[in-house]
């Protein structure tokens, strides 16, 4: 089964696992989408002194209702790494689609608890098992409502942690959509005082959650595409990486393989866009579907197929929830929805609401909350950048190169996050 | 201690183990606020599954018990959460590294037999000879095969050959896609063949018990089968439920049967 998370990982593309590095050498990937999808090679890892054993802990809500389908996704689950003396406590939270325990947040779990702190690791509400689990409304993707789901979250967790550690301090961190969280929740915590933020820290953040995911979305167009369509590139590229397995001589389907896989099977930019697109078309897709079952809205599962049962046949949703993209999630779905809970609603006021530019003037004065990132971070564009550079000025650490999260597990940008939120 | 109860005594630790462990821990929460109530809103735009699609084709496979198929893989994910993974976790928490290292090399080993067995049956000589001196040599210089000293030569890659793929070699077809209870995917034709590998297997141990003049296997029998057990699940990274799917059952699916139609064609 191990060979099948490999080939899990290479068609979801997450570069994982940890090895021996010696010297620090510079990043080698200079193409922003191949330094997306190759992520940091294990040899150039950072290696942490004393990795910690983190615990995986679960919240669970009373009488939530949760449909059979999902029965085993019941339970919101979370990682801890406590210190073993009194220390500020960090939350971290995941990017879109990603588990608390993902290769890149056991990563960054390290990473704060070798920095100093209690660490509490969090999903991103747009994962399925926050969405079933502990969402209050069950639709995710605008970030005031996954930002006050979080809030709420974290309150329970400070909760139960102070019975067995003690808590000198809060600070929050989240890499890409979760860094713009950790934006939204530290401008709440400026009026409420709830938790008193010291650090935040925003890891490659989108600056517009909407042109962020407009532009992955692009790339399974026509515009990267030409003429043909998603499903036969995917199907292409099944062929190749069977292709290759065939004739490697390898026992393991380890992440070795993977990274030697991809790199001699001569992806081109269009090739790795194409895989970007559908990585994340994947997991929006598993939150659309697993939105739909829980509110029974009807947009995938038509009424008279509900309930539905551990036994049901769930492919032919699959099918249809991969081709939504998300312009077609936010007019069909996430819109009605907002406009059904308050008909005043614009498109215009929701797509700037999961903005950073709708707290621009607080991200400005703020000294607490800073970036580190990349210059050609794929997911922004030139004006994103902008934003970041004059918003923040000495705030934004970026760095030339790196695409999205690809240099996140270098020495360099190690020392960097841990130099920030120094406690 | 002699060795006798030094057998006697593993599974007994084992079964402690199990025991001992439970899933993660539990916290439980009021807020009414939060429990999903039926909102009544409804989408005007509907993506109702198409027939004959063709989006995402290849994910298709033979499956006419799907039904049984995802109540045991549920069942399976349950197990796993509750008995195997714990376990696991307690068997690398109590055993330093080189030990399962050791462990893995030693269980790897005693695979190498029964891959050249298949090999010989499916009249791949190369293979054969590549396991066989694979054997030879980590049973001889690497201490009865706790080192791997035979993969430090890059001519000699460890092989892996079974009996479902001896079968699928000589034009078997999969048949239907089975979850197997607790050993989870696999189709009819590796159903059957993973019945040939215990065979197999238990023919190899029985010659070897002979060859180490030993009469009463029982507790041996025991501590491999839980050792093996373990062995194999530490060594796992997959975890049920860690895709963040819903449709993580059919993207196992798809991947058990297209790996193990490629590892056929090898």
């Amino acid at each position: 089964m191990r060979t099948v998370l490999a080939l899990i990982l290479a068609l979801l593309l997450l570069p994982a696992a940890v090895l021996a590095a010696e010297e620090e050498q510079p990043y080698p990937f200079t193409d922003p989408y191949r330094a997306t999808v190759l992520g940091t090679p294990a040899k150039l890892r950072y290696q942490f002194k004393a990795p910690v054993r983190p615990d995986v802990r679960a919240i669970r809500i009373e009488g939530r209702r949760v449909p059979e389908v999902f029965s085993y996704s019941r339970d919101m689950f979370f990682t801890t790494a406590l210190q073993d003396h009194p220390a500020p406590l960090m939350f971290v939270i995941a990017g879109t689609g990603a588990e608390h325990n993902s290769g890149k947040m056991a990563f960054l779990t390290q990473v704060f608890h070798e920095a100093g702190y209690h660490v509490v690791a969090l999903s991103s509400p747009t994962h399925m098992n926050f969405v079933i689990s502990a969402s209050e409304h069950g639709v995710p993707g605008y970030a005031p409502y996954d930002v006050a789901d979080l809030d709420r979250v974290m309150g329970w967790v400070r909760e139960e942690l102070a019975k067995e550690c003690t808590i000198t301090g809060y600070s929050v961190a989240g890499y890409s959509l979760g860094g713009l969280h950790a934006a939204f929740l530290a401008e709440m915590d400026a009026a409420t005082h709830e938790f008193g933020f010291e650090h935040v820290l925003m890891i490659n953040p989108p600056v517009s959650l909407y042109r962020s995911v407009t532009r992955l979305d692009s790339w399974l167009t026509e515009e990267n595409l030409g003429r043909t369509t998603v499903h036969h590139e995917i199907e292409g590229f099944i062929d190749r990486f069977s292709d290759y397995y065939l004739h490697a001589d390898v026992t393991d389907l380890d992440d070795d393989f993977m990274y030697d896989m991809i790199t001699d099977i001569g992806l081109k930019e269009r090739d790795f866009k194409t895989l970007i697109g559908a990585a994340f078309r994947v997991s929006s897709a598993s939150m659309i579907f697993s939105s739909d079952v829980c509110l029974r809205a009807e947009y995938l599962v038509p009424p008279e197929n509900y309930p539905l049962k551990t036994s049901s046949t769930l492919l032919p949703y699959a099918r249809q929830a991969f081709d939504i993209p998300f312009e077609s999630y936010l007019d069909e779905y996430l819109l009605p929805f907002l406009r059904y809970n308050d008909p005043t609603m614009t498109r215009a006021e929701a797509i700037r609401r999961s903005s950073l530019e709708s707290i621009r003037d607080w991200l400005a004065k703020t000294d607490k909350v800073v970036v580190v990132g990349t210059r050609d971070d794929v997911i922004l564009d030139e004006q994103d950048v902008r934003f970041l550079e004059t918003v923040f000025g000495d705030r934004a650490h970026l760095f030339k190169h790196g695409g999205h999260c690809g240099n996140m597990m270098t020495p360099a940008f190690v020392r960097v996050m841990q130099e920030l939120v120094q406690p | 201690m002699s060795a006798r109860t030094g057998f006697k005594l593993l599974p007994a630790l084992l079964v402690l183990m199990l025991l001992g462990s439970c899933g993660p821990k539990v916290v439980d929460v009021t807020d009414p606020q939060a429990g999903l109530a039926p909102s009544g809103f409804r989408t005007t735009v509907h993506h109702w599954p198409k027939e004959n699609s063709q989006a995402l084709r290849f994910l298709d496979i033979y499956d006419p018990w799907e039904p049984m198929n995802r109540n045991l893989y549920e069942v399976n994910a349950t197990l796993d959460k509750y008995v195997m993974l714990p376990a696991a976790n307690v068997y690398k928490l109590v055993l330093p590294a080189p030990v399962r290292s050791g462990i893995k090399n030693f269980f790897a080993n005693l695979n190498e037999l029964p891959t050249a067995f298949n090999s010989l049956l499916q009249g791949r000589f190369r293979k054969v000879g590549i396991s066989f001196s694979r054997f030879l040599i980590n049973s001889s210089f690497g201490l009865l095969g706790v080192r791997d000293l035979a993969s430090r030569n890059k001519k000699l890659p460890r092989q892996n050959e079974d009996v479902g793929q001896t079968l699928g070699y000589w034009g078997i077809g999969p048949g239907p896609y089975f979850i197997m209870p607790l050993m989870g995917p696999s189709n009819v034709r590796d159903t059957v063949g993973f019945g040939g590998d215990i065979l197999v297997l238990y023919v190899e141990v029985e010659m070897l018990y002979q060859a180490a003049g030993i009469e009463d296997g029982t507790p041996l029998d025991m501590t491999d089968l839980v050792l093996r057990g373990l062995n194999i699940r530490a060594n796992t990274a997959f975890s049920y439920h860690s895709t963040g799917s819903p449709f993580e059952y059919e993207m196992v699916r798809f991947i058990y049967t297209k790996k193990r139609e490629l590892d056929i064609q090898r």
